[in-house]
């Protein structure tokens, strides 16, 4: 038996690799590796009917250090409801990103913000364009008044049912004094106004607090006339996500 | 005299286009030859005539060296090559996947073990408030492990019970949905369960308790939640009920076969 | 008497095959062992014989080891395979047909 000759040594070798190819994969959990395999596994999970793709994006992201990962994220809609989530590629399959802000539903429609993207998708195939407004609002300051503002982000098409629209990504320097917030980007605003300080920790360290931000969607005929609005959400964290 | 040897074995060698055997060759085939050496030596011949008789036994290089190359396909070596270092490579990565701990132990032994053990639940059932809608999902129930407290008891039945929550919230900070559980109220084969955590009741293990992880964060609006109910019990159950009095629905979990 | 080199070569596969049929035998060996076995009629060039062992090892009819000698060299040792014997068996069927059908034609032709 030790003492096998090349050729039967080579295929010995390649079922060796066979099976532990398929045990790797299987101790992955089976991951998908098409888009039609994503679909599945959320089908799955997730309870839903017949999950349609209706946008694919890859991209890879350099993190510090040198570290490169590829996303794949998806919109899909399934009947009614909308989604839109994301998986991290790998060689052995592509695993679900997991955080608030993958994978979102929306019954109807669905928004979320991503790196510099608000993404939308819902029923937007009969629109010309499509506008987004973003409104970021502060906490009820003690004499009652709220402080506002909305940003309007014009809509690129993605594909059929889903809608671009990019914000400028700048972060607000954590200066002492307040400044004039009329001036301030989308992302410096929810830097300043969705931003708690952690206490007793290392001063200026802080995070966003879960806040929404209510993200109104319009389409528009050929002719600029209002085909319909859809009242969506998008997150502080998702605005600011740097990924 | 011994760099006569070297050239001949030089010239077989470059004859045998799959270079790494060459070392093999030369090995075996230096041993012919010096044995051979000795031997003629041994029998009264000087060193010098041996060395040329015994180089003379050994042929002409260039047949040697192609009938050589004839038997060590190169396509061969550089496919067995191959198929070792992709072997190895794999054994490592898997060695290192366990090593790192970044398995999942479930798709492996935790759904084979579940198909044994359990048959699938009946179809998912719905129950609906004025504010939210249940959905249970049809999955086979898993078993699992507190972080913590990786071995069950004995006598203990851990179960885990994924479940899709569908549900509509205009206000994620008034209607805060991880205080559901409030309202719930969960039996095992009519046998109620109290919410519990696993390390401070476990003391209280014959009647049993649930919990449950929710892995996603909040949003307002129509979304779906995936939630893992988990139950720990003395045994495994035949009947889940899940209901929410107030509400007044209930959704079932049931499984054939089960002690 | 030393042997006409073409009718050895078609059988040098059968005569190595036999001689590792008794025992693990390393190149020089078989060559010697082969000389004496034969009162040195066939006198087989190494030239022709590792060419063939690495062959036959490449079918799998024999196997190939490291071991150490007696004398403490480490030597390459060939053995014969199951599969090895198999083919043994069969070659000599075939050279017991071939000798007899050739001694029966020289033996028909030689009472002039």
């Amino acid at each position: 038996m030790r003492h096998w000759n090349r050729g039967r040594k080579t295929v010995r070798n390649f079922l060796v690799a066979l099976l532990l190819l398929f045990l790797l994969y299987a101790s992955q959990g089976f991951p998908p590796y098409t888009v039609e395999g994503m679909c599945r596994q959320m089908q799955h999970d997730y309870l839903l009917e017949e999950l349609e793709p209706l946008y694919v994006q890859r991209h890879w992201v350099r993190f510090s250090g040198g570290k490169s990962v590829r996303y794949t994220t998806v919109a899909a809609r399934s009947g009614e409801t909308y989604t839109i989530f994301r998986y991290q590629d790998g060689l052995l399959g592509s695993h679900r990103d997991w955080s608030d802000l993958s994978p979102v539903f929306g019954e109807g429609a669905v928004a979320t913000a991503r790196a510099g993207t608000i993404y939308a998708a819902g029923p937007f195939a009969e629109a010309a364009s499509a506008v987004a407004v973003v409104r970021a609002e502060k906490d009820p300051e003690p004499n009652g008044k709220v402080r506002s503002r909305e940003f309007t982000l014009a809509g690129t098409r993605l594909a059929d049912q889903v809608f671009a629209f990019p914000y400028e990504m700048n972060r607000h320097p954590l200066a002492d004094e307040e400044p004039d917030y009329r001036e301030l980007s989308l992302t410096e605003l929810v830097d300043l106004w969705y931003r708690r300080m952690v206490r007793d920790e290392a001063p200026g360290t802080y995070f966003l607090r879960d806040g929404e931000l209510p993200c109104t969607v319009t389409l528009y005929g050929e002719s600029g006339e209002t085909l319909e609005t859809f009242s969506l959400t998008v997150t502080a964290g998702g605005i600011r996500s740097q990924w | 005299m011994r760099n006569s040897f070297q050239i001949w074995i030089n010239a077989v060698c470059e004859q045998v286009r799959f270079r790494p055997d060459h070392r093999s060759i030369e090995f075996e085939l230096r041993d012919h030859y010096e044995e051979h050496m000795q031997d003629l030596i041994r029998l009264g011949r000087p060193r010098e005539l041996a060395e040329e008789r015994a180089l003379e036994a050994m042929g002409n290089a260039q047949e040697v060296g192609r009938a050589l190359d004839k038997v060590h396909k190169p396509w061969l070596g550089w496919l067995w090559e191959v198929s070792r270092v992709l072997a190895l490579a794999l054994a490592l990565l898997l060695a290192w996947k366990i090593w790192q701990n970044d398995i999942y132990t479930h798709s492996l032994t935790g759904r084979t073990w579940d198909q044994l053990m359990w048959s699938v639940p009946a179809s998912a059932s719905r129950g609906a408030t004025d504010y939210l809608s249940l959905w249970l999902a049809p999955g086979e129930p898993e078993p699992y492990c507190e972080p913590y407290t990786d071995i069950p008891l004995p006598g203990e039945t851990r179960v885990q019970l994924p479940l899709t929550l569908w549900v509509e919230t205009q206000d994620i900070f008034h209607d805060d949905l991880s205080g559901l559980y409030e309202d719930l109220s969960v039996t095992a084969d009519g046998q109620p369960l109290s919410f519990g955590n696993y390390l401070e009741d476990h003391s209280q293990l014959y009647s049993g308790y649930w919990n449950y992880y929710a892995p996603d964060g909040w949003r307002t609006g129509w979304t779906r939640y995936r939630w893992s109910l988990q139950l720990v019990l003395d045994r495994p159950p035949r009947r889940v009920e899940i209901t929410h009095p107030r509400c007044g629905w209930t959704l079932t979990a049931e499984w054939e076969g089960a002690v | 008497m030393k042997i006409d080199k073409s009718l050895m070569s078609g059988s040098t596969t059968l005569l190595i095959l036999s001689l590792l049929a008794g025992e693990e035998m390393y190149g020089y060996q078989m060559i010697t062992e082969l000389a004496r076995r034969s009162n040195h009629a066939f006198d087989l060039k190494e030239g022709t014989l590792y060419p063939i062992l690495h062959g036959l090892e490449a079918e799998g009819l024999v196997s190939v080891r490291e071991k150490k000698s007696p004398e403490g060299r480490t030597r390459k040792y060939y053995r014969i395979t199951r599969k090895g014997r198999k083919a043994l068996d069969a070659r000599k069927e075939e050279w017991v047909t071939f000798r007899e059908q050739v001694d029966a034609v020289v033996n028909s032709a030689s009472p002039a």
